[in-house]
């Protein structure tokens, strides 16, 4: 052993009851350190699987968002296809709605004018008929005349028989009733005249 | 302090990888694309452009001609006209004045049909006559309120025997008839020989009453209420019609 060897210098003197020397603040740093590192490669390694598995539920739900999507997009065509089919559907009603309102419209002018002409003709007609029956009570009145007039002209062709007969008597039974028979028949022409005359 | 070193770094990294995880995978599907419809505004267009046409099928004037008849009466010597209206599809009222003392009674409706009377009665109250005829009659009367002061009236009837003719007017309240001791409509309506039987309409086209007569006073028409019409016929009852000559 050297002297070297047997000289201890100051610096590596360790003395008892000195614990200064184990808890030096680089040693503590250490295995601080050492031990936020493990515990950071721990939750790493955790967030990571939790990242790696919050992916994959994320992609699934992206590939179903997108094929619903896809459906929807689909079926929007579709509905935009009869959409548009119906309102060329309706276009065409519409259209011939308005062809129709203008021949009502027409046709309601046509019944106007048919009506009008009807009442026309049913004013025509029934002044027609109230000739008729003015012809009827005017032939009723003459045919009466005419009775009148018969018995006025048989009762003086009685008589002139009577007379040449003289059967004296019998022109004085029934002449007066003769008389007043033709003197009936001149009064009843005389109102026909009246009445009727124009 | 020299914890929170770490724990910062930490909580950075655990931040990091929470905000990738929580990013989506792909970027999100394409927004759809928004339909075309081109043709939709002519179809709103046309379908607002459609207005249906008044038809004279639903006018108060035609409802008022197929309601109203033309009553002819063949007397001894000579021939009345008048007016009436469908009481039932084969009833019609009028005035016991147009049908009275007739030998023959005739009927004819706004079209020119001449309809065959099987009977006639007249009201032993009142100026009122009923005639029953064989066919059924164009139109029947639906019965309206009483009139107010100033509503708008329509007289319907066959004046001087001439065309049917719509008199417009206003009701002018009531009036006192001492012959038929009933209170009797007044009304501007212009009215002459031949509108006698013929009825009274509101401007919806119900019957008020009938018209019977002419004030000389004021030359106004008077009308027997659709209530008084009824009540001279329950009360009085009918009677045959005054045979030719009796009068």
């Amino acid at each position: 052993m050297s002297a070297d060897e047997n000289e201890v210098s100051p610096d590596q003197l360790v003395f008892p009851g000195d614990s200064s020397s184990s808890r030096s603040p680089s040693g503590r740093s250490r295995k601080l350190l050492i031990a936020a590192v493990i515990t950071l490669a721990v939750l790493l390694l955790v967030t990571a699987a939790g990242a790696s598995y919050l992916a994959f539920v994320n992609r699934e739900r992206a590939d179903r968002w997108e094929t619903r999507a896809n459906a929807l997009e689909g079926d929007i065509g579709d509905l935009e296809g009869q959409l548009n089919q119906r309102t060329s559907l309706a276009n065409d009603l519409a259209g011939k709605v308005q062809e129709l309102q203008r021949a009502v419209t027409r046709s309601e002018g046509d019944v106007r004018g048919l009506e009008r002409r009807q009442r026309k003709l049913a004013n025509e007609k029934a002044q027609v008929e109230d000739q008729r029956a003015g012809l009827v009570l005017q032939a009723a009145t003459l045919q009466t005349v005419a009775q009148t007039y018969s018995e006025c002209s048989g009762g003086l062709s009685d008589l002139l028989q009577a007379v040449v007969y003289e059967d004296y008597g019998w022109i004085t039974a029934n002449a007066d009733r003769i008389v007043a028979t033709c003197n009936a028949a001149e009064g009843q022409f005389d109102d026909y005249k009246s009445n009727y005359a124009e | 302090m020299t914890l929170s070193k770490p724990g910062v770094i930490l909580f950075f990294v655990v931040c990091l990888v929470a905000g990738c995880a929580a990013a989506p995978a792909d970027a999100p599907p394409a927004q759809a694309p928004t339909p075309t419809i081109d043709d939709l505004s002519p179809a709103v267009t046309a379908a607002e452009a459609v207005q249906v046409p008044t038809l004279a099928r639903d006018s108060l004037a035609r409802e008022a001609k197929r309601l109203t008849l033309r009553v002819r009466n063949i007397e001894c010597a000579n021939i009345a006209l008048g007016s009436g209206f469908g009481l039932t599809p084969g009833l019609l009222i009028t005035n016991r004045h147009v049908v009275a003392e007739a030998l023959v009674l005739e009927v004819n409706t706004w079209n020119g049909r001449t309809l065959h009377v099987t009977g006639a009665a007249v009201g032993a109250l009142g100026d009122l006559g009923v005639v029953r005829v064989q066919g059924r009659l164009p139109e029947v009367a639906e019965f309206g309120p009483a009139p107010r002061r100033r509503d708008p009236v329509t007289a319907v009837g066959y004046p001087l025997g001439g065309r049917l003719t719509l008199s417009r007017g206003v009701a002018l309240g009531t009036v006192f008839d001492r012959d038929l001791s009933i209170d009797v409509l007044r009304i501007t309506a212009r009215i002459e020989h031949g509108n006698s039987g013929g009825p009274l309409l509101d401007s919806r086209g119900r019957v008020l009453g009938v018209v019977y007569a002419i004030e000389r006073r004021t030359g106004y028409g008077l009308v027997i209420p659709v209530q008084a019409m009824l009540q001279l016929v329950e009360i009085g009852g009918l009677q045959d019609v005054p045979p030719c000559g009796s009068s």
